[in-house]
């Protein structure tokens, strides 16, 4: 399903239905989703449509740009140990209108249940998209409209031993790659002792042939903040 | 005619340049303001860009004008003494004009409140629209524009509605003496759990609170993202009792047993 569209479109699987047709001078684009249904009318000439995950931080209301994910077990890391790990994530798709390098962000779905979750105190938390995923050392097989796979690269820079239970991602600093089967994207967790973590993004495929997505922190033109999230309400 | 002396060294011409220098300045100062509040509408906090704007317009003018001072023949250094004792006179004149501008910069530097909070403010309650330095705008729930000085914000009690990110609200509600509790607690659980804005964590508490009258009330006590509380308080209630009809729980009318001292005839 993710791609370039050239107008008109129709795309129809068991839950979902895209439609992007003429009508009248312009176009309409019409989705529905598990009985949620979406209707844009717009007026261009020319322009085309992508379709690829973006950020999972959209769905149903923009109301954070971080994803917690909870570990299933937890994860307990010798002083000084690095390990390579990998966890599912939620995906967001979204729904673009292109002309070149310039982006309209037509709508953003998901096949999943969003959750959100406090991350930190109830005075100075901070909101987040909720996962919970379990872990694996290989890539896990996954299906690529609802889940996509993140390889966290962790180290544990303390002297001690540390227990991981959840990490945070920062949504501004994404890096989204895709093909047909899989969704990914790279981090790497610097584990400064129990409390904190220093949480950054990869800018690169997790395999070869995978493109890039249009994520949109870039579509709707925000500025480009770091992507590093640092944990300090405990790991 | 520019040549035209009006007193000291002041010259026509030297007021041309003054009022011409300070047009000027407010012209740039707002196209400046407004150039950034397009470009960075996206970019910033409303409440950031606000301020921003102001600090930028202001020092544009104040910055103009003190430049200009010199051709009225005012020396700065001057005005430093004389607005020394000014101050003192113009202090005891606008006693509240001043309280409410020193309540202005206590509330930019505590920041009790953000443009664009919810807020209540002693008997006021809506959405903060700008923050002066001697007043702040309110706009209530029901949309009327609220001027309250800034005295007034100082002194007066502040709810936040949105200060933390977090939220909870609670429901009660009442089931049938003959209805099973811990389905009922089962039940509503389920819906909480399929909210996206009823977090995770906190999680949500609900128990049996009190045997009362007519009912066995169930206590239900939910954490949401403060943005979204009211959205999310108003589309559970609905859904549990719904939910609870369907599961064959029912909230009860009231109800009272009535024992006759004598016996009443059965014919009766």
């Amino acid at each position: 399903m993710y791609g370039t569209y050239s107008p008109p479109l129709k795309i129809k699987t068991k839950k979902l239905s895209i439609n992007f047709s003429k009508k009248g001078e312009g176009w309409e684009y019409k989705r529905s989703l598990s009985g949620e249904e979406k209707r844009v009318s717009t007026f261009f000439s020319k322009g085309k449509i992508i379709i690829n995950p973006v950020e999972p931080v959209n769905v149903p209301k923009e109301i954070s740009s971080h994803l917690l994910i909870e570990l299933e077990k937890e994860v307990v890391l010798a002083p000084k140990e690095r390990i390579k790990l990998y966890l599912k994530f939620p995906i967001e798709i979204g729904v673009l209108l292109s002309t070149g390098k310039n982006y309209r962000v037509l709508d953003v779905f998901t096949f999943t249940k969003p959750k959100y979750t406090l991350y930190g105190s109830i005075k100075n938390g901070i909101i987040c998209k909720y996962w919970k995923s379990d872990i694996s050392t290989k890539i896990p097989k996954v299906n690529a409209l609802e889940e996509g796979v993140i390889e966290v690269d962790i180290t544990n820079k303390s002297g001690e031993w540390v227990n991981i239970v959840n990490l945070v991602f920062q949504a501004h600093g994404m890096k989204i790659y895709y093909n047909k089967n899989l969704v990914s994207m790279k981090s790497v967790v610097s584990v400064i002792n129990d409390d904190v973590a220093e949480i950054d993004f990869i800018n690169a495929p997790l395999k070869e042939d995978m493109k890039k997505s249009i994520e949109l922190y870039i579509a709707k033109k925000l500025i480009p903040l770091t992507g590093k999230f640092v944990m300090e309400e405990g790991v | 005619m520019l040549d035209i002396t009006l007193y000291g060294s002041v010259t026509v011409k030297d007021i041309l340049i003054v009022l011409i220098t300070i047009l000027a300045a407010m012209t740039i100062a707002k196209a400046i303001t407004i150039n950034m509040r397009r470009t960075l509408k996206e970019k910033m906090k409303e409440e950031h860009l606000e301020v921003v704007n102001k600090i930028i317009y202001y020092g544009i003018i104040v910055i103009a004008i003190l430049s200009v001072l010199p051709k009225l023949g005012i020396a700065l250094s001057g005005l430093l003494v004389a607005g020394g004792i000014l101050g003192i006179a113009i202090g005891f004149a606008s006693k509240s004009v001043i309280g409410n501008l020193i309540s202005g910069i206590f509330l930019i530097i505590e920041r009790p409140v953000k443009i664009g909070d919810g807020v209540s403010v002693g008997d006021i309650s809506g959405v903060v629209e700008d923050i002066h330095i001697l007043s702040t705008v309110i706009r209530t729930w029901d949309g009327l524009y609220v001027r309250v000085p800034n005295e007034k914000m100082f002194t007066s009690n502040i709810i936040n509605y949105v200060a933390h990110p977090v939220r909870r609200f609670e429901y009660k509600i009442g089931i049938r003496y003959q209805d099973d509790a811990e389905k009922a607690v089962k039940v509503i659980n389920k819906i909480l759990e399929a909210h996206p804005f009823v977090l995770k964590n906190p999680s949500p508490n609900i128990f049996v609170e009190e045997l009362g009258d007519n009912s066995v009330n169930i206590n239900i006590r939910i954490w949401t993202p403060s943005q979204v509380w009211m959205k999310t308080k108003m589309e559970l209630l609905w859904k549990i009792k719904k939910e609870l009809e369907k599961n064959g729980i029912e909230i009860p009318f009231q109800q009272r047993v009535v024992w006759f001292a004598n016996e009443l005839k059965k014919a009766f």
